[in-house]
């Protein structure tokens, strides 16, 4: 089984050198001459539709999306006690989903007080 | 025992035992990688395809027989283009980006069997592994949005994190569902344990598994970190070149890596009769696909606060509910019956329309007789567009014959009935016609005429104003030009041009004119 995730690594760092390559291949065209390379400040300005940026470009943003990654990281790490559950419920049994069922319950009381709370909502 | 380690057996018998263990990686490596990106062209080619005809249009067909070297034509074109960095940006993340969002894409396919031996790597995590690296490719695109210093990239970046955060839950959650059924997380044993494909076990889990996937893969309906009508292009907004290619190449590998692990986890992979396995699992992940673009070229995308809302109040608590009345089957008839099949058709149909009526989302409730209903006309009407004669033409080898009053550019001048009045001249409110007459014979001659089509306002009033009958609108529609002083046409011109006269202001005209062809096309076919 090591092995296998041995390949798994082979696997990866192809896949990384494989996108490596694609992404250097204009940069040698360049070097024949067939890739042009001819910024000037207006091409390389930041494109709003024509408008000059105002201000910074890396403004700040709301406040909503911190909400709902709390909410996402206690039910992310929820789901990785859940899959191991799962694949052995057969040997579990009814205890084993009346456990779960128990530790589910208890985040799912968060979950509704948060909903009720309007977390979930945009205002 | 796979074909990998087969190769990788046979080869010890010769080679020092690394290059034994290497070499046959990196050659299953590179074969896969380049059968993953020949599909890919055929998605790409499909789509495009596809979804002109969906929405009665011809779609590519200029570059080989029926566009076929479209995609092929796309790459070169990416290959050669200017790599444009924009100046605000952050050069060293506006690089690493595009290979971020790539790699895990690629990496999915690790684990995916194409049969029961053809697979790169059967880990014994294989679904696990999937979820993890599938997610990463979001790094990438957030890297893209912020390193491009715009804040259209800023916005689409944060919204595709927004909406990862929703849809990972219901997908991982629905996946549970089949981990319970198949008691295993490899790849190979999910499919072997497919007697019955899972989408008939687990219908309500395959819909929530199938839009949430959808999700992530941000297509219509939720691509909106690419909204053009409200940001642009979303992260991509400043990638140009191969670097932009790597995203769309991205998007395009995840859509067929998804559409593969859909086939895998509920449409029985590989198995099937008579054909061969990998044939088998391609049908699959085609048809997979296309109802992924089918849905695309329906339905219209969703704003931000809808699409989180119904992730966290629709889907995640319909795939709590799925995955504890598998669990509950599963205790209770541990060998999945076929009864059960039925049953949980029953349940799923049942909660969906139950808990749609439940919640509301931006402050409307999401009832299943409205939506679900509108859904289904709608994917009903563009699958009759599938087989409707194309709206577009093929435009220079066929053209569309205009409505018989059209007024088109270059007037109609008749030399012989023209009598040199000027009439139109005055008539002509921006003062375009420069006509100049001297006496002749019989009355008076043109000796120059100019109009200026530049500035033209195809009013019509010259044509009205003639007394005898000498100018016409034309029916022509095409004219462009490098350079304004063409537009000015001359006499001679005006004496060589081919007369096509249009039916405005002369109405006896019509009766010999060709019928309008707008949205009926001619029948020879482009």
């Amino acid at each position: 089984m090591l092995e296998n995730f041995g390949y798994l690594g082979v696997f990866l760092i192809a896949a990384l050198l494989f996108a490596l390559t694609m992404i250097m291949l204009p940069p040698l065209l360049r070097r024949f001459g067939i890739v042009p390379k001819k910024p000037n400040p207006v091409k390389s300005s930041t494109y709003e539709c024509g408008m000059d940026t105002v201000g910074k470009s890396w403004v700040q943003f709301n406040f909503r999306y911190y909400f709902y990654a709390l909410i996402f990281v206690i039910f992310d790490i929820q789901v990785v006690f859940l899959y191991p559950w799962a694949v052995s419920l057969g040997q579990l049994g009814l205890f084993g989903l009346v456990e779960m069922a128990v530790f589910f319950l208890i985040l799912i009381v968060g979950f509704v007080y948060a909903w009720k709370k309007g977390v979930l909502e945009w205002k | 025992m796979g074909v990998l380690e087969q190769f990788q057996h046979w080869l010890l018998g010769y080679w020092p035992s690394w290059a034994a263990y290497l070499v046959p990686a990196i050659v299953a490596f590179l074969v896969l990688s380049s059968f993953i990106l020949l599909v890919v062209m055929a998605f790409i080619y499909i789509e495009r395809r596809g979804v002109g005809r969906f929405q009665v249009r011809l779609g590519p067909n200029r570059a080989g027989p029926l566009g076929i070297l479209q995609p092929v034509a796309d790459a070169i074109k990416v290959l050669v283009k200017e790599d444009i960095i924009p100046s605000r940006g952050d050069r060293r993340i506006h690089w690493l980006a595009p290979i971020i969002a790539f790699m895990p894409a690629l990496a999915i396919f690790a684990v995916i069997p194409f049969g029961p031996r053809a697979i790169f790597t059967d880990i014994n995590i294989g679904i696990l592994y999937i979820i993890a690296i599938s997610s990463l490719g979001v790094i990438g695109v957030f890297m893209a949005g912020w390193a491009s210093g715009n804040k259209y990239s800023l916005v689409s970046a944060l919204r595709t994190v927004a909406q990862l955060i929703s849809y990972e839950i219901p997908l991982m959650l629905s996946i549970a569902g089949v981990l319970i059924i198949s008691g295993s997380l490899s790849m190979v044993s999910i499919v072997e344990a497919q007697s019955i494909p899972f989408i008939l076990l687990q219908p309500l889990g395959f819909l929530i598994f199938f839009v949430a996937a959808t999700a992530e893969l941000n297509r219509t309906p939720f691509d909106l970190l690419e909204a053009e009508s409200e940001i642009v292009a979303g992260y991509h907004t400043e990638y140009s070149g191969m670097k932009f290619s790597l995203f769309y190449l991205a998007e395009y590998t995840h859509a067929f890596a998804i559409s593969a692990i859909v086939a895998t986890l509920f449409l029985s992979g590989w198995k099937g009769p008579f054909l061969p396995p990998a044939l088998w699992l391609m049908i699959k992940v085609f048809l997979v696909f296309i109802v992924l673009f089918w849905a695309r070229s329906t339905l219209p995308r969703l704003r931000v606060d809808q699409l989180m809302g119904f992730a966290w109040k629709g889907l995640f608590p319909l795939a709590l509910l799925n995955l504890f009345i598998t669990a509950a089957e599963a205790i209770i008839w541990p060998g999945f019956p076929w009864q059960l099949l039925i049953l949980n058709l029953l349940i799923a149909a049942l909660l969906i329309v139950l808990w749609s009526g439940l919640f509301r989302v931006a402050g409307e409730r999401v009832s299943f007789h409205r939506y679900g209903r509108g859904i289904a006309k709608g994917m009903a009407l563009t699958f009759r567009h599938l087989f409707r004669r194309p709206i577009t033409v093929q435009y220079p080898e066929q053209r569309l014959t205009p409505a018989p009053r059209f007024r088109g550019n270059l007037l109609v001048w008749d030399e012989e009935r023209c009598n040199g009045c000027r009439a139109c001249a005055r008539a002509c409110p921006v003062s375009i016609i420069d006509i100049e007459t001297k006496k002749g014979d019989k009355g008076l001659i043109v000796e120059t005429l100019e109009i200026d089509f530049g500035r033209c306002l195809f009013c019509g009033l010259c044509v009205e104003a003639c007394p005898v009958a000498a100018l016409f609108m034309s029916r022509d529609y095409e004219q462009a030009s490098y350079f304004r002083e063409s537009l000015v046409v001359k006499k001679e011109q005006f004496i060589a041009a081919e007369k096509r006269p249009s039916a405005y202001a002369y109405p006896d005209l019509e009766a010999e004119m060709p019928p309008q062809t707008l949205l009926a096309p001619p029948k020879e076919k482009g």
